[in-house]
């Protein structure tokens, strides 16, 4: 080892890496600029603006636009004209089928998301707190139906409640003769299970986050099992509850592909409603009224549910139901106090105890509350195999659907189309989410809170009102019926996803590694693209990977952007369910699991899939 | 021209309305280890960022072999840092963590693998190269992200709080490696630490920093035994404080103090304030291994009495904690050996010769 240089050494202008001379000017060029702006008071505007530009003109003036246009009349089909007039809103309220929808959906939302809720529970606890080696893998079980897609799902759900359904078939054996199919109890119970891994994944972030010593100081004290459920763990949880009912109520109230499959015509909620005023009856200034009023019902009764549940904690629940946040806080009050109520309470149930019969219950429930979650995607897959839709399970598996559908232009033309704009919205979904969470994750400005919140935004308002908004400012730019719409469209909600995952990401991310490079040598483009890059590739990975099954099963904005020749999977499974569902939507959907399920092995495989969605 | 690597000279450094680093000058030598050492928050890890670069200073200059760098990136600086928790690539082997400073300064590859198998065997790791960090114990990753900053020859190393995230016996094997490499590379090394023990150990000077000032510049011994302040006196080991006033000084200071008691003072000049006169307010520092206790009379010039209140043994050396007529709580270090026979509750004389207390000026 050489001794430390001696006195004299320059330390000016060292020789640096030899740079192509093609590359070098550029080079430092940009770097010159970072280094000018990289601690101005401008930097996280400037960073983040590819986002903030995107998302302003993608999602905030669509949605604008929207309101304008639902005071505009509508001239003829598909022709509207520039006004200020309420008949619309008028036509809405007086107009009796809107109006008994609208009481339906909320009435059909505030029942589903209770129930969503009450199953999601367990299962969150349990892969929180069990001790079961594999309870994180439950994650990627809880979490994969939400990626396969609202379509396959309902699909799935049609043919269990079907008269010929799996459902009825069992009920037979006691001699009751019931169809679930396009009844309320039947989309009560679709909507519930397609609610459920939104819930479980919210309930998750804020059960990870209660401080598991508080648990146990809570046993210490005297408390049993159940004790310490009621007393510490359930009012730690609150947040997360509050989260995911506000967030499972709104996704119910713009609920589309289940509302369409299970309920129409039967049991019209307001989604499908919309979609027929805008799609079917292409009266936009109709369809755009109906989605405000969808939205302003939905924010009020989520207003007076705040209001209900405390101001303060409902604001803390929409935080805790993305952001994961620290609660352990709140709870380090409330442990001090809890000793003596602890030793007054008279039960001593050992619920939580695996030897006893509250444990068995537990696990029995456990494992139905999974079923439930489940057991729609299982059986699309077994239909696909079968010789018909109700021939479960397969006499002897078949491969005709498949078949069918491979030799069917229309499906193989679908799954180019697909493919094409998911691929696109997944490299604009990874160039915006970069720029929000490496602002958010790595500035501090004013607002950051308010902003890092509102890049949840296109998930909190509903879907099918995206979707429309969408459709209508687009189409002033003829970007209706083909890729480039489709990516664009697509990317305004798959962007969300992918932030959050890199956000994850980003805030692990040891800022110390990137002045070790500086230390050695490493200018701030060197830095970034030889440590921060590399150090950030497996959020980066898991970011597209979301993005594209994401913007891959999505309907509810596809089905307003799609045009003739340009068929998405999703719109194609929702245009053939219009004329009866057939084991050829089986095997397109297991087609798509099969995908989903190949992506989820990818990430985790190379990250560990509970890592790559932040539960470390 | 003075041989300094590093000098600050009256720098400043504010974040918003906090000031992090009050008007410091620092001369640091070519070949010296010298530490900062203060309490979490005095500044000591900002002035060490401003020498590496992350941070420029509000006010100040600060110069590196002579030259102004204050505006200098830090990646042109020629300086090697080694981080409390490591900072090694995760995604890159020991070789090529090893291998990114040569590779930026544009070594060709023959180098480069000499240079690597080099100081893997200068750091006792020669067999770790193809691992990743991950894979090494915390001991190991510190001697590796040593090595990563030692390979390219820096002109001074900063070390921030290097050891804190190690456990004890660790630390001490590190420290000892730390000083081993200090000696045989004689490489200038800044030292950040918190750990008084620590910086006493490893340093040729200190630096105790305070408040975002620097109070004392020294050699630990002089530190130690002579501090600049009553700052320093409680940071650095243990000191009893007590406040008065000069009554008479000559050859000697005659202390009126405020537990009502007299105390003489050697003829050494107190630090801080050469000039005392009769009136003027000084704090009077006692360590406590100066200090003796008896239940007997003696002829010491000085004796305060009061009761034992709590005896702690630390194996070798005991602490007796005694409480004045007044109050004030003294602390008292002495050998185990040869202890009195004293229990909490008993009267005690504590006992000092005019050369134990320090003046200090207040």
């Amino acid at each position: 080892m050489a001794t430390s240089s001696g006195a004299g050494s320059t330390v000016v202008g060292k020789v640096k890496t030899q740079l192509s001379p093609l590359v070098e000017p550029v080079h430092n060029r940009l770097l010159a600029f970072i280094q000018d702006y990289k601690d101005s008071r401008w930097a996280p505007l400037l960073i983040m603006s590819p986002y903030l530009i995107y998302m302003g003109v993608f999602f905030a003036i669509p949605v604008l636009y929207m309101f304008i246009v639902s005071f505009y009349t509508n001239v003829s089909t598909g022709t509207m004209e520039a006004a200020f007039t309420v008949e619309n809103y008028v036509e809405v309220f007086t107009t009796s089928l809107y109006v008994d929808t609208l009481y339906l959906t909320v009435e059909i939302s505030l029942i589903s998301t209770l129930l969503a809720i009450i199953i999601s529970y367990p299962i969150a606890y349990f892969i929180v707190f069990s001790s079961w080696k594999y309870s994180k893998l439950l994650i990627l079980a809880a979490v994969a139906p939400m990626l396969v897609g609202n379509v396959v799902r309902a699909f799935g759900w049609y043919a269990l409640l079907d008269q010929s359904g799996l459902v009825n078939q069992i009920i037979n054996v006691f001699g009751v003769n019931y169809t679930l199919l396009n009844t309320k109890p039947g989309v009560i119970i679709a909507i519930a299970s397609v609610l459920m891994p939104f819930a479980v994944l919210i309930l998750l972030s804020n059960l990870f986050s209660i401080d598991q010593a508080l648990l146990q100081a809570g046993q210490s004290l005297g408390g049993n099992p159940l004790q310490t459920f009621w007393y510490i763990t359930f009012p730690l949880s609150m947040p997360g509850i509050i989260g995911a009912t506000l967030i499972s109520f709104v996704l119910t109230m713009g609920t589309f592909a289940t509302a369409v499959f299970i309920g129409m015509p039967q049991v019209p909620m307001i989604g499908p409603q919309i979609y027929q005023a805008a799609a079917a009856g292409l009266n936009w200034p109709l369809g755009a009224a109906l989605s405000f009023v969808l939205l302003a019902v939905s924010l009020t009764l989520i207003m007076i549910y705040g209001r209900v549940m405390d101001v303060g904690s409902s604001r803390e629940g929409v935080q805790y139901s993305f952001v994961s946040d620290d609660s352990a806080d709140i709870g380090r009050e409330r442990t001090f106090a809890l000793s003596g109520v602890l030793k007054k309470l008279p039960f001593d149930l050992r619920l939580f105890g695996t030897q006893t019969l509250g444990g068995m219950l537990l696990r029995i429930g456990l494992v139905a509350a999974f079923i439930f979650l489940l057991i729609p995607v299982i059986f699309a897959v077994l239909i696909s195999f079968s010789q018909g839709l109700y021939v479960i399970p397969p006499e002897t598996p078949t491969l005709e659907w498949y078949l069918e559908a491979v030799n069917s232009g229309r499906w193989i033309s679908s799954f180019v189309v697909s493919f094409q704009y998911s691929v696109l919205a997944t490299v604009i979904a990874l160039l915006l989410s970069f720029s929000a969470a490496y602002t958010i994750g790595r500035y501090d400005f004013p607002l950051k809170q308010v902003i890092s919140s509102a890049t949840f935004l296109p998930l909190i308002i509903p879907q099918i009102i995206l979707g429309i908004a969408l459709l209508i400012f687009l189409n002033r730019f003829g970007l209706v019926g083909n890729i480039a719409g489709l990516s664009i469209a697509v990317a305004v909600y798959a962007t969300p996803f992918a932030t959050q995952s890199l956000l994850i990401a980003i805030e692990n991310f040891d800022d110390h590694l990137e002045e070790a490079a500086q230390m050695l040598g490493a200018d701030e483009i060197q830095t970034f693209l030889r440590v921060t890059v590399p150090c950030l590739l497996p959020g980066i990975m898991s970011a597209a990977i979301l993005a594209f099954i994401i913007s891959y099963s999505n309907l509810q904005i596809a089905v307003f952007m799609q045009g003739p020749g340009i068929v998405p999977v999703p719109v194609r499974i929702f245009s053939q369910m219009q004329f009866g569902a057939t084991p050829i939507i089986a095997a397109i959907a297991t087609i798509n699991i099969a995908i989903t399920l190949f992506a989820i092995m990818v990430v985790e495989r190379l990250f560990g899939a509970a890592e790559a969605l932040g539960y470390a | 021209m003075s041989d300094n690597v590093v000098n600050l000279r009256s720098v400043t450094k504010e974040f918003g309305d906090v000031t992090a680093v009050n008007d410091a000058d620092l001369e640091i030598e070519r070949g010296e280890l010298i530490t900062l050492l203060g309490p979490s928050g005095c500044g000591k890890t900002t002035t060490l960022r401003m020498i590496a670069g992350f941070e420029n200073p509000t006010q100040g200059i600060v110069e590196l072999n002579g030259n102004d760098v204050s505006q200098v990136p830090p990646y042109e600086r020629n300086i090697g840092m080694v981080f409390q928790y490591f900072a090694l690539f995760p995604h890159m082997t020991v070789a090529d963590n090893i291998a990114f400073g040569l590779k930026m300064s544009g070594a060709d590859q023959a180098e480069i693998d000499d240079r690597i198998e080099e100081v893997l065997e200068m750091i006792s790791l020669p067999d770790v190269g193809d691992r990743y960090p991950k894979n090494l114990s915390g001991g190991q990753q510190q001697r590796i992200a040593l090595a990563r900053s030692l390979v390219v020859e820096p002109d001074v190393l900063l070390l921030d709080e290097p050891l804190s995230s190690l456990d004890k016996k660790l630390r001490e094997e590190m420290r000892m490696e730390i000083m081993r490499l200090h000696r045989e590379l004689d490489v200038t090394m800044v030292y950040v630490t918190h750990n008084q023990t620590e910086a006493l150990a490893i340093s040729d000077r200190m630096a105790v920093m305070n408040d975002g000032e620097i109070r004392q510049v020294g050699e630990p011994m002089e530190v130690y035994q002579e501090p600049a302040d009553e700052f320093v006196a409680d940071f650095i080991g243990s000191a009893n404080l007590i406040q008065g006033r000069v009554s008479s000084g000559d050859n000697q200071y005659e202390v009126d103090t405020q537990i009502g008691m007299e105390v003489t003072a050697g003829s050494e000049t107190p630090v801080g304030s050469p000039n005392l006169t009769p009136g003027d307010p000084v704090t009077v520092m006692l360590r406590p291994e100066r200090l003796s206790i008896q239940t007997d009379q003696t002829d010491e010039a000085n004796i305060l009495s009061g009761t034992l209140r709590e005896v702690t043994y630390l194996g070798s050396s005991a602490e007796y904690f005694v409480e004045l007529t007044d109050g004030t709580e003294m602390q008292i270090t002495s050998p185990v050996r040869g202890a009195i026979n004293v229990a909490p509750g008993d009267q005690i004389n504590i006992s000092f010769g005019p050369d134990a207390p320090v003046l200090l000026g207040g």
